[in-house]
């Protein structure tokens, strides 16, 4: 059996996409924990919340891989890595982001590319085939938790 | 509550100044430009319905007029939009 990872974070604002990004989360049977956030602040408030205390009898777990989309209300996917960022330097976070959007835009990927944070870019929808490949790619070498 | 839009017009010099207010939630003056950024909306969509295309929309049609579209707001309370229309085009 391939070993899960702890915890998955997806950031999305659209309870559709939630919906779907949920089924073929659990449907790929990669995780332990699933933490399914509607907004950039509340995935700060979360991170923040769970680097000073890992609060396991709430489930609250740092996520070892982050899906970040970038459109969304108020706060988007670029503003939330600036905060991201700023957290990180008083916290050790170290998830692996990658970006998930419908935006095809060359822009938009040369810009992820651009960010340290930022591992990767791949566009929606989520699949099975696509968490197993970055899975593959971050986490079979390294030692998972 | 009940919604109360009022809609006012004064003549300014070289130009028409509409201005249209409301009693709805208000917008935070941090967001006062991207409002009118083509699908930003400020809630989720299972808090407020909409598209994010309306003011978007707006801001278009009235530059093609040569004018200019701002807004004014107390969140809570209400916000009020303006624009203005040359008067030598009308």
């Amino acid at each position: 059996m391939k070993e899960k990872l702890n915890c998955i974070m997806v950031i999305d604002d659209d309870e559709p996409t939630n919906f779907i990004n949920e089924m073929v989360i659990e449907e790929a049977n990669c995780t332990c924990h699933l933490e399914i956030i509607d907004s950039g602040i509340k995935a700060l408030n979360y991170l923040q919340k769970a680097s000073t205390c890992e609060d396991k009898k709430n489930s609250i777990f740092l996520p070892d891989l982050i899906f970040l989309d970038i459109n969304m209300p108020c706060m988007n996917g670029w503003e939330f890595l600036d905060e991201y960022r700023k957290l990180n330097s008083r916290c050790i976070l170290k998830p692996i982001i990658i970006i998930l959007t419908t935006s095809l835009c060359p822009d938009d990927k040369q810009r992820a590319e651009d960010i340290l944070e930022v591992a990767g870019f791949e566009n929606k929808p989520l699949t099975e085939e696509m968490i197993n490949r970055v899975i593959k790619r971050y986490f079979d070498a390294a030692e998972i938790s | 509550m009940k919604p109360v839009i009022k809609i006012a017009v004064q003549k300014n010099k070289g130009c028409w100044e509409f201005a249209l207010s409301d009693n709805g939630i208000g917008i935070e003056k941090k967001y006062r430009e991207r409002i009118f950024e083509i699908f930003q909306r400020l809630h989720l969509r299972s808090e407020y319905e909409g598209s994010g295309i309306g003011l978007a929309h707006c801001k278009k049609i009235i530059e093609l007029h040569h004018g200019k579209i701002w807004m004014e707001s107390t969140p809570g309370k209400g916000a009020k939009f303006y624009f203005t229309i040359p008067k030598k085009n009308i």
